[in-house]
Parts: C-alpha cells; sequence; structure tokens
C-alpha cells in the first residue's frame, strides 16, 4: 500500500467470484456483517489472493481480471440438484446494458455446475427513486428470454411498489411471481400491494439489501486497500449475482456466494 | 404421554419379575431397528410442538381456583375430529398424567419452510379454543406449569380427599382420583414407583425466606394424617410434597423434529444438550407449590423428586444387595452422554451402565457410543407393564424397548423411527416450562427449531463438558437464574468445518477443552458480547438469508425480540412476574404463604394474558404477530409452478 505506482493501469474489467461462502469463518465475516460489508470482503478477499501469487509486470497490461476463490468453489452434486432451490438475485448497476444479465446468470450457472436455477430476482437501484416501469422492460425481456431458453424457472423483482408491480405484471409475458420487500417494512406492508399479491398469488419476500447495496465510495475503497490510490479510481459495479441454494424441505441453507462485474468508468480514466 | 397401550397393568412384584426380560428383549428390539433404519434417509425436515395444559375452575364469587378433573371426558369429545378424519385434523389431544391436564399437538407436522413458522402460534390457538368450547362458563383452559395451590386442600374441583393409608400414591395432599382415570398407565406407574422405592416419593424444595417466614420453617404434617414417615422425609426450610402427580402433574412444553439421517439426529441431540439448562431458565415459569412461595423458579427439581424410584441401595444410603447399580441421578433428570463423535471427548461423568446389555448391543454392531447410552438407559425397572404385551416378536414390536425408553425422562430424547411407520430418526427437546400464551409459547418452539437450521447451515459447535452441563441445570432451577447467575457456554460457537456425516472427531487431542468454554450470563450467551452475537445474531443473520415472507419474518422478529428481552432481564420470567405478583398482593403477609384469594387474582389475570385480554408490559410484548393457520397460498402456487417447469424440463431431455 506504500507504493503509489498503480498496480494495473489499463484494468477496465474485474470478476469476482466468492465462492460458497455461507460457512462463517470461510471469510472471516464479522457476523454482524450487512450485505455492503459482505460484498466488499468478497472483493477484497479474491484481490488479495489474485495480487499474492501475480506477475507484477504482466499486471501493468492487464485488461480483464477474473478472480475466484477456488478452494470455495463448490458444483452443485446432480444427485442432490432435486432437493435444491437455486435463487439469483441480480442487481443490475448497468441498466443501459441490460443484456449483461445473460452473463450475471450464466456465470452464476456456471459456478454452481447447473442448467437452470428456480427462480431469478430482478433488482434495479433507485436511489433517487425515480425509476419508472419503463426502465425494467428491457431487462425484463432479457429475463424473459431466459425462461424461454429454460436457464430459469420463474422470476421475481426487488422493491417495486404496487403501481410498477402492478404495470410490470400486465405488461410481461412472463409475469413475475415474487416482490422483495426490505425487512424493515414487513410489519407495515403497504395494503394495496397485500392486497394486489394476494389476488394474484404474488410472492412477498423480504431482503436485507440497502438501495445501493455497492455504493461507489466504498467499493473504490475496497479496491483502493488492496492496491494503490489511483488504482481504486473510477471503478462501479456493473451488476452483482448473490446466488443462494436451499436444501428444499429441511430449510438449510447450503451455498451462498457472489459473482461480481465491475467495471471501470473508461471514458473518465483520461 | 408415553407409551399408551390398553390392557391388563401387572402388580408390582410380577412386574419385577420381568425387569430383566423386558430389558434384555427391549435392546434386541433395538438392535433389529436400528440397523433396519441406520441408513435410513429423509430429506424432510418434519417437526412439532407440545403443549399441556391444565383445566381450570375460576370460582369468582368465592374467589377460588380449582383443578377440575373432567380429562377423560374432555379428551373424548376433542379426540372425536382425529377419530373421524384421521387425515385430516388440525390437531391432535393425548392424556397426560392427571385427571385435570391434556395435551395438544399440531394434526400434521410443519416442515422446513419458513413459512410453517408462520402456523405454529394460530394452530396452539386454535387448540385452545377448542378445550374452551368444552369446558363450562367459569372454566378454563390454562397452558400453566404449575398450579400454585396442588395439594392444598380441596384443590380440585370436584374436591376429592387423599388416601394417605391406601391407594397408588399414598399422599398427604393427592387425592389418587386427581390421576387420569382414563389409562392405566399412569396409576401403575405411580403405584410401582412407590412399591420400588419402598417408601412414597419424597420432594423436598427449599422454602422462600421472606420477612415474615417460620424460621425455621417445618410443617406440622400430623394436621394431614401423617403417621411420623412423611414426617422424616420432609426437611426443614423446605417445602414438602409426597406424590408423583406434583411432578408429573405439571406441564411443559417440549419440541420434537426429524433429523435428515441417524447421524444429523446424533448431532443435533449433542448441539442441543447445552441448552437445556439455559432454555429451562429462561422459561421458568413455576415458583409456587402448595400454595408456598417457594425459592426455585422451575419444575425441573420437582418433577425429578417426584418420580425417583431409587432405592436406599441405589441411592448409596444402603449397601449393594438386591440392586445392581448405585445410580447418581432420578430416572427423570439431565441427560448423561453426548451421542455424537463430535461429543464424545465432552464426556466426562462417569456412565452407569448395564455392561451385559452393552456387550449385547456391540455384539449387535452398535458403535460404542450408542450402545452405551442405550445400556445407560437401561439400568432402570420397568414401572409398568400389560400382561398382553410381555410376549414379543421382537424384531417386528418395540414395546419393551419403549417401555424404558420413555420412562426415561431426560432433558433431550433420542427417538429410533417407530415400527412400520415412514417417520425417521427424531429427537425432543424436554426441558422448557409452559407459557401463559400461545405467543410466548410459539416463539420459544421458533427458536428452538430455527436454532437448529442455524447449527446445521452455519456448522456451529456449541458443545461443553457435559459435567458443565450438569453444573448449569443445578444453576437453573435457582430464583432468577437468568438475571442473577452465569452459565457455562462455549466462547466461539463457530467452527472451521465439521466433519460431513460426523463420521469422525476432528479433535487431535482431547485436550485444552477448559479453554473452550467459560462462565457467561443467559443476556452474553443469546444478545452477544463484543465481536459475538449471540445466538439470536446468527439467527437473525439466518433469517435475512433464507427464503421468508414478509409475514412470517414479522412474527418471527418478534418472536426473536420476545426471546432476547427475556435472555436480556428487560422483560421478566413469567417466574418473577408471579413472585412479583405474589409479593406485591394486598393479601399477601410476607410469610411466603400464597392463599386462595391471590391464586385466584394470580391466575385470573393468567387467564386474559392467555387470551392476549390484557397486556402485561413487563412480561411481554405487545403479542402482534402475523400468525396464521395455512401457509400463504401463493407459497404453494410458487413451488407448483416450478415443479411444473422441472418436469417439463426433464420430459424434454435438457
Amino acid at each position: 500500500m506504500a507504493e503509489t505506482i498503480p498496480l494495473f493501469p489499463k484494468l477496465g474489467n474485474i470478476v469476482v467470484q466468492s465462492g460458497n461462502i455461507v460457512n462463517w469463518n470461510r471469510l472471516k465475516r464479522k457476523p454482524n456483517n450487512t450485505p455492503t460489508e459482505e460484498i466488499c470482503e468478497c472483493i477484497s478477499a479474491c484481490l488479495n489472493k489474485h495480487l499474492e501469487s501475480a506477475d507484477r509486470n504482466q499486471l501493468q497490461y492487464t485488461t480483464e481480471l477474473f478472480c475466484e476463490n477456488k478452494e470455495f468453489k463448490e458444483k452443485l452434486p446432480d444427485d442432490e440438484r432435486d432437493n435444491l432451490k437455486i435463487t439469483v438475485k441480480v442487481i443490475l448497476y448497468n441498466r443501459e446494458n441490460p443484456e449483461v444479465i445473460n452473463d450475471a446468470v450464466d456465470k452464476a450457472l456456471n459456478e454452481l455446475g447447473v442448467s437452470f436455477v428456480e427462480t431469478v430476482i430482478l433488482a434495479i437501484p433507485d436511489p433517487n427513486e425515480d425509476l419508472t416501469v419503463e426502465d425494467f422492460k428491457p431487462s425484463w425481456q432479457i429475463l424473459q428470454k431466459l425462461v424461454d431458453e429454460q436457464k430459469i424457472l420463474s422470476l421475481g423483482v426487488s422493491d417495486l411498489d404496487k403501481t410498477k408491480f402492478e404495470q410490470l405484471f400486465t405488461w410481461a409475458s412472463v409475469k413475475p411471481i415474487i416482490d422483495q420487500v426490505n425487512l424493515a417494512s414487513c410489519c407495515v406492508m403497504p395494503e394495496d400491494l397485500r392486497e394486489f399479491a394476494k389476488q394474484h398469488d404474488i410472492l412477498l419476500l423480504t431482503h436485507n439489501d440497502p438501495p445501493d447495496v455497492l455504493p461507489l465510495q466504498q467499493l473504490q475503497d475496497t479496491i483502493r486497500k488492496s492496491s494503490t490510490q489511483k488504482d481504486g479510481d473510477f471503478w462501479q459495479p456493473s451488476w452483482i449475482s448473490r446466488y443462494s441454494v436451499i436444501v428444499k424441505c429441511r430449510g438449510i441453507i447450503r451455498t451462498k456466494g457472489y459473482v461480481i462485474d465491475l467495471i471501470k468508468d473508461i471514458k473518465r480514466r483520461n | 404421554m408415553g407409551l399408551l397401550t390398553e390392557g391388563t397393568a401387572l402388580s408390582w412384584e410380577e412386574t419385577k419379575k420381568q425387569a430383566d426380560h423386558v430389558r434384555k428383549h427391549g435392546i434386541q428390539q433395538f438392535i433389529y431397528q436400528y440397523h433396519k433404519c441406520k441408513d435410513l434417509e429423509k430429506e424432510c425436515l418434519y417437526w412439532g410442538d407440545e403443549v399441556e395444559y391444565m383445566l381450570v375452575k375460576l370460582d369468582k364469587a368465592n374467589k377460588q381456583c380449582r383443578l377440575v378433573l373432567k380429562a377423560k371426558e374432555v379428551l373424548k369429545k376433542l379426540q372425536k375430529r382425529e377419530l373421524e378424519c384421521p387425515n385430516d385434523h388440525p390437531s391432535t389431544w393425548r392424556p397426560e398424567y392427571a385427571e385435570y391436564m391434556v395435551e395438544g399437538t399440531p394434526g400434521k407436522p410443519y416442515g422446513g419452510l419458513m413459512a410453517h413458522f408462520n402456523m405454529v402460534e394460530a394452530n396452539m390457538k386454535l387448540r385452545r379454543e377448542e378445550i374452551q368450547k368444552l369446558l363450562a362458563y367459569d372454566e378454563v383452559p390454562l397452558s400453566l406449569t404449575a398450579f400454585p395451590r396442588i395439594g392444598c386442600e380441596n384443590f380440585t374441583s370436584p374436591a376429592l380427599k387423599p388416601t394417605p393409608e391406601k391407594g397408588y400414591s399414598h399422599s398427604l395432599f393427592f387425592p389418587d382420583g386427581a390421576i387420569n382415570q382414563g389409562h392405566p398407565r399412569f396409576h401403575t406407574l405411580t403405584r410401582n414407583i412407590r412399591e420400588r422405592r419402598g417408601k412414597k416419593v419424597a420432594i423436598n424444595i427449599p422454602i422462600y425466606k421472606d420477612k415474615n417466614t417460620k424460621v425455621p420453617f417445618k410443617e406440622d404434617l400430623s394436621q394431614y394424617g401423617d403417621d411420623g414417615t412423611s414426617q422424616s422425609a420432609a426437611l426443614t426450610d423446605h417445602v414438602y410434597l409426597d406424590a408423583m402427580g406434583f411432578g408429573m402433574g405439571a406441564s411443559c412444553l417440549q419440541v420434537t423434529f426429524q433429523a435428515c439421517n441417524i447421524n444429523e439426529g446424533r448431532q443435533l441431540y449433542d448441539q442441543l444438550a447445552p441448552l437445556c439448562p439455559i432454555l429451562l431458565a429462561l422459561s421458568a415459569a413455576s415458583p409456587i407449590y402448595r400454595g408456598y412461595l417457594t425459592d426455585i423458579d422451575n419444575r425441573w427439581t420437582v418433577i425429578a423428586q417426584s418420580v425417583d424410584d431409587r432405592t436406599d441401595e441405589e441411592l448409596g444410603l444402603k449397601e449393594l444387595k438386591e440392586n445392581k447399580f448405585r445410580i447418581k441421578k432420578s430416572r427423570y433428570d439431565s441427560i448423561d452422554s453426548y451421542l455424537s463423535p463430535q461429543g464424545q471427548c465432552y464426556n466426562d461423568i462417569d456412565l452407569v451402565y448395564d455392561q451385559d446389555l452393552y456387550d449385547d448391543l456391540r455384539k449387535g454392531d452398535v458403535d460404542d457410543l450408542l450402545a452405551k447410552h442405550m445400556s445407560h438407559l437401561f439400568i432402570r425397572d420397568p414401572v409398568s407393564l400389560f400382561s398382553e404385551k410381555i410376549n414379543q416378536i421382537d424384531e417386528e414390536e418395540m414395546d419393551h424397548f419403549e417401555n424404558i425408553q420413555s420412562t426415561n425422562w431426560q432433558t433431550m430424547r433420542f427417538k429410533p423411527p417407530p415400527p412400520n411407520s415412514p417417520i425417521g430418526w427424531r429427537v425432543e427437546f424436554r426441558p422448557m416450562e409452559v407459557q401463559l400464551s400461545d405467543f410466548e409459547n410459539a416463539a420459544y418452539v421458533t427458536f428452538i427449531v430455527l436454532l437448529t437450521r442455524v447449527i446445521l447451515t452455519y456448522k456451529l459447535n456449541l458443545i461443553i463438558p457435559i459435567s458443565k452441563v450438569d453444573e448449569n441445570m443445578k444453576t437453573a432451577f435457582k430464583r432468577d437464574a437468568v438475571l442473577n447467575e452465569k452459565f457455562y457456554f462455549r466462547k466461539d460457537f463457530f467452527t472451521e468445518s465439521w466433519p460431513p456425516s460426523g463420521e469422525y472427531c476432528d479433535k487431535k487431542k482431547c485436550d485444552k477443552i477448559e479453554d473452550e468454554y467459560e462462565l457467561m450470563t443467559v443476556d452474553e450467551i443469546f444478545n452477544g458480547k463484543g465481536e459475538s452475537p449471540g445466538l439470536l445474531g446468527v439467527i437473525k443473520h439466518y433469517i435475512t438469508e433464507v427464503e421468508c415472507d414478509v409475514d412470517t419474518q414479522c412474527t418471527v422478529l418478534q418472536y426473536l425480540k420476545l426471546i432476547s428481552k427475556r435472555a436480556s432481564g428487560e422483560l421478566q420470567t413469567t417466574s418473577k412476574w408471579m413472585r412479583n405478583f405474589v409479593t406485591s398482593h394486598p393479601d399477601y403477609k410476607q410469610d411466603s404463604r400464597v392463599s386462595e384469594s391471590i391464586v385466584y387474582d394470580l391466575l385470573e389475570k393468567c387467564d386474559k394474558i392467555s387470551k392476549y385480554e390484557l397486556e402485561v408490559p413487563e412480561l411481554l410484548i405487545p403479542p402482534k404477530s402475523k400468525s396464521a393457520e395455512a401457509i400463504p397460498e401463493a407459497i404453494s402456487a410458487a413451488y407448483k409452478l416450478i415443479d411444473d417447469k422441472k418436469n417439463s424440463i426433464i420430459a424434454n431431455g435438457h
């Protein structure tokens, strides 16, 4: 960290695969970790590991980094597949390029060694609360295609109020069956959303993610901690895939992990 | 409830003659069943709660409370639905020890979805309503751990006189008519325990010494018809009780769950064992016995003494001649050994076991830990036996096994699959006291089951030496243990990994164990301290990671809040609340005596609490869960959609 010469000046894309981090000690997670802290820890762990053995000279020219925690990589055994329920939450920052969803889902499928997942939940961070349903449609079309390809069995969204949810529900050909809400509001759900959900068999599930799960400052500081001040500049999340695998009728979380795609805003770099 | 065989009960003498027969064949039955089921894999978690209720008459005009002796007729009506629709009944009812008690469980076990936790309270409410419908206008079902005036004059309705010289209990205080009248098992146990022991049971509970309490405290028992034998068994400064009814006539809250295979069962048995004393302290709800305020907060030692069938020889008071073993505990008490390889190093109590039966088990290819556990349980005599059940086909029947298994009443029970049934290996968590309201009972039950999911998900290890668990038990009885005492608990319960099938112990040497645990307050255990999240911290993390609907989340968070506040002392245990009620009552004379009028006022309040008609902010948070009788339709719809799609993928040969 004392170095001021950037370690990877040409790096434009980092993909982090955390592997299975459900077991507490694997990440030296503090038990009270927030999702943000958890994601940053994944990034740190991967970067640190990679940088340990990387060739410093080569790094100067590296444009893409695939960082994975090989020791935690766990493909799901075929004979267990029937008992498992896999949910992937895709947090899409890069909504101008919704086709990255394909990557987000494929990488999760690959990581787990499966050909389909039961549910994908789409979250588009909306810090200014100014997104409309139109902002969801392009992504939703990508997801619908993946459903047609039988890579996904069911779809859901995160943090849509009744109005937007109903609009999406009405327009979509593959209808969302889940709306995720922040658990802070679980006891005080708006009546209109509850009613709509009841009428249409929509599952209202809870999540614990803040509106912006990987704020720029925190992301960049995380990268800096593993490298240099300049190395952290201009990074932003493109998408985050959080996958979780539950043993269906035993309520045990078998696997939980992240695939995190980070890009450097190249336009601003110079 | 135990083994409810119908038939002709043998006398004690005849039962005793068959003891070796029962034991030997019981072990054989276990060996057969063990081999049949040891590779059984059950994909699903199934679990259920058991709540015991007392039927109480609240006589408002006279400010008196009585225990109503009508379990037989009430049960008959309660069981009607189950008999008519064996596959479709919302609740299941069973008799219990006393004629004023009924036991209810959910009609169908709960499963492994988070949404199932949202059904528990609603089903408990339903059960309570079912009983209430069958009672008279001035009678109520109370989930009360101990009736404060049990054994006092005319404590039952109809009023009955105890029969110290004859009958089953020979009690100065507890009439035989208060024992369950519908089933021979209960009075048979009562009589046989007394005859085996050679005298009636003696229960001594330290009295709560208040300002005006007689010091030394010693009742003149001749006023109850004592011929001197009771007086000599009664200890000074103790409340003396003398019947099985005082213990087994107390109610409790139990949880049973099915493990996915035998190894998981053994692991969970071990992991929950250290929690027993702690949950006992946290659920404390019975400080008053026979109209006296005692110095204990819960029922455990009362029940332990109430069914203690050990002879003087077994107690170590006389030389061993007729009996084989010196036995350290009553047959109702905490467990004596761990069952899993992980727990092996922590078995530091001298286990008394039957060597011949142990050898039979080993010859039958049962491993050492399980063989020791079983041969330890089987040092006991059968204390009830029905003539129709003496000769059995060991490969097919399990009554002899169940006979001994079900009369070892321990903090945990490890249950093999019953013969000819789809049910798997199960673990029963037995120490908790029942609470007044369904909200609270649902909270405690949810906590335990959630904890098992958390233990399995994050591979926690809570095991400490079993001798320390026993020390914790003694601590747990104490008045206000939750607030004032410390319990041994594992310092760091996160492990690097678990042996995948629990088949070996990953400790290199069984040393440095003392460094693994320390004394902690209940607050620290549940709510954490410093970097440690405490049990509730880990559970809260789990529920954010597992799929959970909004109502279940709302409900479960409230349950965890209740547990958290009870653990920190912000809310009183039921026991403390009852104590405070008594000591601040205008009729209380600071002499440890709890009069009829005080009991009436107390139980009237308990009834209101159980019906959610009274808020008691020092005892519980407003019980506003979102519990419902069924899981949301949306969940079934979602599962169906997913399953249909999966099937079509398979059909397309994907």
